[in-house]
């Protein structure tokens, strides 16, 4: 579907709808392609577990144990881009509670 | 023959007779008015009536009232002994003020068009004496020219009324440039034209804004050209912000690019507004800012939060627009609004 600018002229007060142009159309799809979709719900995967990772460093320092159940959880959050590979991987780590907006994936849960 | 004192108003006056129709009756109208039956001498049938209640006849005013019936046949007249001589004007300059009683003069008796500012004191109008009506039955003025005056209580000056030019009233502040309401379709929305070198600053708001079927990133970017318009990528800059449950918002774009973000990632079907300032877009001595802030619900979160950004072009270009664009999906845009103002100095 061509996407359309609504231009308005505030010389004039004239508003006009007008269909995107080749090159405007193209960067759209581009954006909006399945590829570039699915790259950013990898980056969004990434953030939240940098997210998550950092809610544990500190138990990174010398003064402090880490359990080992902390250790594997966080090895499974580093291991998210091996082990989860395609889109519907991502949609699933991705998913949030309809109501709370909490996400529901298991992976995100600290131990 | 010369005489001493004024000349008499009337010289010469007949009494006045009237001859009545008569009728089985004893009710007549007299052609004047009387005081009492004294006034007038009746005669019926060539005979003198004798007047007062208890004889022949009463009269007050024009009511004449017989004792007893006349008949048909009857003839009957009556002389006005003391009838009021109305014919008779006092000399001209004669009415003074001791003359005329108190209120005596109506307004009936007042010319039209004949109380001048002479006759009025000069407090004589004051809030009771005005009409409710007397500003909103005037002609209406949609514009405003410099020569225009507007009148006011002069505090400087035990409140004297005064008058003030437009062209003297403080003018600073925010000039609507342009609104509108955007269509119902699209998902770019440009406003050409809405730069121009009247004012250095202006203020945008963007208001109910709503995404109408994606989540979507929303950019701003620049527009040269005027009425031909076209795009000016020619935007570096980053935006920060933060959401509910400690999450920061963030991101940046290269100098040159085409748009810049104003909302990271808004959820479909929310209600959103942003705001921006745009300094010195036209003067192309200058170089563009875009600044502002937004607010929304994040889409992949449903958290709330807002964005500060800033942009900024690499080189110095006149920009005579703007466009807001998303990055997925159509506005839902029955209800939104984008307001343009000019920022004038006070």
């Amino acid at each position: 579907m061509v996407q359309k600018k609504n231009i308005f002229n505030a010389l004039t007060g004239e508003a006009t709808l007008v269909d995107y142009t080749a090159e405007e159309q193209a960067s759209y799809d581009d954006y909006n392609s399945t590829e570039k979709i699915t790259a950013r719900k990898l980056e969004q995967i990434k953030e939240i577990r940098l997210e998550k990772l950092i809610e544990t460093d500190y138990l990174a320092n010398s003064d402090v144990v880490m359990p080992d159940n902390v250790k594997t959880w966080r090895q499974t959050l580093r291991d998210l881009p091996a082990n989860h590979t395609d889109e519907a991987a991502y949609d699933l780590l991705l998913a949030r509670d309809a109501d709370t907006k909490e996400l529901t994936h298991s992976v995100w849960s600290k131990p | 023959m010369p005489y001493i004192g004024n000349t008499p108003a009337e010289k010469y006056a007949a009494f006045d007779v009237q001859h009545f129709t008569t009728s089985a009756t004893t009710g007549y109208t007299l052609t004047h008015a009387v005081a009492n039956e004294n006034d007038i001498r009746l005669v019926i049938n060539n005979v003198v009536q004798q007047p007062g209640s208890s004889y022949a006849y009463t009269a007050s005013g024009t009511t004449l009232t017989l004792s007893s019936a006349t008949s048909g046949t009857d003839t009957m007249y009556c002389v006005f002994l003391g009838k009021a001589v109305q014919t008779v004007n006092p000399a001209a300059g004669s009415v003074g003020t001791s003359q005329l009683a108190d209120d005596a003069v109506t307004t009936i008796k007042i010319n039209d068009d004949a109380v001048n500012s002479a006759k009025l004191s000069s407090t004589a109008v004051d809030n009771t004496n005005t009409n409710s009506t007397l500003i909103t039955a005037q002609t209406e003025k949609s514009s405003l020219a410099d020569a225009d005056k507007f009148l006011i209580s002069d505090s400087a000056a035990s409140g004297a009324l005064k008058y003030v030019q437009k062209s003297n009233l403080p003018s600073g502040g925010l000039q609507l440039v342009t609104s509108f309401t955007p269509g119902s379709e699209g998902s770019t929305i440009v406003v050409d034209n809405c730069f121009t070198a009247t004012y250095d600053r202006y203020l945008v708001f963007c208001e109910r804004l709503r995404n109408g079927n994606s989540q979507a990133r929303l950019d701003v970017y620049l527009r040269t050209g005027g009425s031909s318009g076209s795009d000016s990528c020619n935007l570096g800059g980053a935006y920060l912000g933060y959401r509910y449950n400690n999450q920061y918002m963030s991101g940046s774009i290269n100098p040159n690019s085409c748009q810049g973000t104003i909302a990271s990632n808004v959820e479909n079907d929310r209600w959103y507004n942003a705001m921006m300032y745009f300094i010195q877009p036209y003067d192309s001595a200058y170089t563009t800012n875009i600044q502002g802030q937004s607010a929304y619900r994040e889409g992949s979160t449903g958290n709330y939060g807002f964005i500060n950004f800033g942009y900024q072009p690499d080189n110095t270009v006149s920009h005579t627009g703007f466009a807001i664009q998303l990055s997925a999906g159509n506005f839902n845009q029955t209800q939104s609004t984008i307001k343009v103002y000019g920022i004038v100095d006070s």
